[in-house]
């Protein structure tokens, strides 16, 4: 049964959104985040992850097009709505030669909902309350985002929008960072959302319930992790089956000593007789396969992309 | 009124607040007295000329620090409804305090000097240059253009006082001090508005 | 409960065997709710989507039962219907032996023999100590 043909809630809904930014065009028709789950936007730099997550989270307000939010298709993006929504990016978020004192301070002035004795807890807890006298400008990036997640978390919201959160974290932080997002959905039970971008999937994906690949500007595919992965067949080969299994795959890697690559599973039957082992892919095997699709920009078929 | 002046407070840091809350006055207060124990009155118009001077660069370290650079967008009022509205209050408390210093200031000296009048009018051009002038400087251009305006505008206030002083007159007194009651409340506005009118251009591309 | 990673079957599909069987074994009883499914994620360190198309499973088998804001519950397990499943089990095991058999080209008397042989070994597994 997939989950797309459930009747799912949305906690943010987005219609004809088009943006230009720098050569490319950013042009998402629809746009629908569920409700309750943690969603990846997955792409490369560039891809536009960021000029849409600024779009969503009211930092900037120049584009086309519709967001409602909170399954309210009415509820478009005011103080209120802003109250209910938590952000961590990488950009200018803080002024550089603020202390992490001012921090909590201008995050209890701009939140209703900020708990000062929870963000000390938390800096505690991240093991940056040493550094509450310390500039934002000296901290380190993984401690910048550290002190983001901190304010984030010591506010009550019902979603979470997070601009590349792995990104300067170590992989032990990032294993905690994927523990905190399981127990910020989990507290909410069913209410909370958490929307992020990552460059790099791999580390995220035991976390990551839906997914939207993004590329140029565009989603180029989107579902639930667990239908994606019935979706497409991971399949291996020997090198002389490579020619022929090329037409098929919808992307593809080989050496002298076999290939691989993923194939939608329905296309499957046409690979019957051949000597190859079907498994099934990681998030991070069919985002890459996708992505070098769509690169490419040819039709979605058998591609050889000769690695 | 406590969470604006919170908002206003928030902005500069520990150091900056040191200096304009206590060095500044301070200082200035001793120059203004020791000026006008050795020439007087003239003590007045100098010290009004200096506190310009000051304000206006000043503020280099706050505000037009914070415009003029491109890398401080402070995304993160723009995450939040109430993020225009503190940086407006911000801004107003700013105003407000250099108002309350300009009187606060040329009052001690007055009071020193023995010599009642004209403080009214003193601290009005005095204010109304330092926020024309840090209205200027949050154009941007660096340290160096806040310097250049402070001196302008101190010579500017010279201008003005003497021109007044000289004329004797009361009613040009009078009108002179409602021209420059107006003009405090014109560069005020302006001062405001074109800063947010900066701070709300994040929210939209070049 | 051990997840494994590589093993070519499904990580939702392999909690609800787990689960099913600890069902069947009467270690989850009728009526207990089984825990949330994002709280289960959270404990196994898995994706929401995961654990929910897990119990979703379980639910489609007829093991638990589904409540609007409150979670999945044990459905009792009806002695009849299970004896049914599994008596079904058997069948579709044996038709499938008997298929590769053939395939084999194995004759009957040896296929016959094979499955004596098999339920005499395993009944003397089950009366060995542990």
């Amino acid at each position: 049964m997939k989950q797309a043909e459930q009747k799912q809630e949305s906690v943010i809904q987005a219609g004809n959104l088009n943006k230009k930014y720098g050569d490319f065009q950013l042009s998402i028709p629809r746009l629908e985040i569920p409700r309750g789950f943690a969603t990846a936007l997955i792409g490369e730099n560039g891809a536009g992850k960021t000029t849409l997550l600024n779009i969503l989270s009211g930092i900037r307000l120049d584009f086309q097009g519709e967001v409602s939010y909170f399954g309210d298709r009415s509820r478009k993006l005011d103080g209120s709505v802003q109250e209910r929504i938590g952000y961590t990016g990488p950009g200018s978020y803080y002024l550089p030669h603020w202390t992490i004192r001012q921090v909590e301070e201008i995050s209890g002035l701009l939140f209703a909902g900020f708990q000062k004795e929870r963000f000390r807890e938390l800096c505690e807890d991240m093991g940056i309350s040493r550094s509450m006298t310390k500039s934002v400008k000296k901290l380190s990036d993984g401690n910048r985002m550290k002190l983001m997640l901190a304010a984030v978390l010591s506010r009550d919201t019902e979603l979470l929008i997070m601009d590349e959160p792995a990104s300067p974290l170590d992989p032990l932080m990032r294993e905690q960072l994927c523990d905190r997002m399981r127990d910020y959905l989990e507290e909410g039970d069913g209410e909370r959302s958490i929307f992020f971008s990552t460059h790099n999937i791999a580390d995220m994906e035991n976390v990551t319930d839906y997914c939207l690949i993004m590329e140029h500007g565009t989603i180029v595919e989107e579902g639930f992790v667990e239908d994606l992965k019935e979706e497409y067949a991971l399949v291996k080969g020997e090198a002389s089956d490579a020619y022929q299994t090329g037409k098929v795959l919808f992307s593809m890697s080989r050496n002298s000593y076999g290939f691989e690559g993923i194939c939608r599973t329905r296309d499957l039957e046409r690979l019957a007789g051949l000597d190859i082992a079907v498994e099934i892919p990681t998030l991070s095997q069919i985002c890459v396969a996708v992505m070098k699709a769509n690169t490419v920009n040819s039709p979605r078929k058998g591609r050889d992309s000769g690695l | 009124m406590k969470k604006k002046i919170k908002s206003y407070l928030v902005f500069s840091s520990f150091s900056y607040k040191v200096c304009i809350f206590l060095l500044m006055p301070a200082v200035l207060v001793g120059i203004g007295i020791g000026i006008v124990s050795i020439f007087g009155e003239l003590g007045l118009t100098a010290t009004a000329m200096l506190l310009t001077m000051a304000e206006i660069l000043s503020d280099h370290w706050l505000f037009s620090g914070l415009m003029a650079k491109e890398s401080e967008r402070m995304e993160v009022l723009r995450t939040s409804g109430m993020g225009m509205e503190i940086m407006k209050n911000a801004l107003i408390l700013d105003l407000l305090r250099k108002l309350l210093t300009a009187f606060g200031i040329l009052a001690v000296c007055e009071l020193y000097a023995g010599h009642w009048g004209g403080l009214l009018l003193m601290a009005m051009v005095s204010y109304v240059f330092s926020a024309a002038g840090t209205f200027l400087a949050r154009y941007g251009g660096g340290l160096a253009v806040n310097v250049c305006i402070g001196q302008i505008s101190a010579f500017l206030v010279l201008g003005c006082l003497f021109c007044v002083f000289q004329s004797g007159s009361w009613r040009f007194r009078v009108g002179f001090e409602l021209l420059f009651l107006a003009l405090g409340v014109l560069a005020s506005v302006l001062t405001v508005s074109k800063a947010m009118r900066k701070v709300k251009g994040g929210y939209y591309d070049q | 409960m051990k997840l494994l990673q590589n093993s070519g079957i499904p990580i939702y599909q392999q909690i609800a065997e787990q689960m099913k069987t600890d069902i069947l074994a009467g270690r989850l009883k009728e009526g207990e709710y089984l825990p949330s499914i994002r709280s289960l994620a959270k404990e196994l360190k898995i994706s929401v989507i995961t654990t929910m198309k897990a119990y979703e499973l379980l639910a489609s088998e007829g093991l638990v039962t589904a409540v609007q804001g409150k979670g999945f519950y044990v459905n009792a397990q009806d002695s009849e219907m299970l004896k049914e499943q599994h008596l079904r089990r058997v069948e579709e095991a044996l038709t499938e032996a008997i298929h590769a058999a053939e395939i084999a080209g194995m004759p009957r008397s040896d296929l016959e023999m094979t499955l004596r042989v098999l339920l005499d070994m395993s009944e003397e597994q089950k009366s060995e100590p542990e």
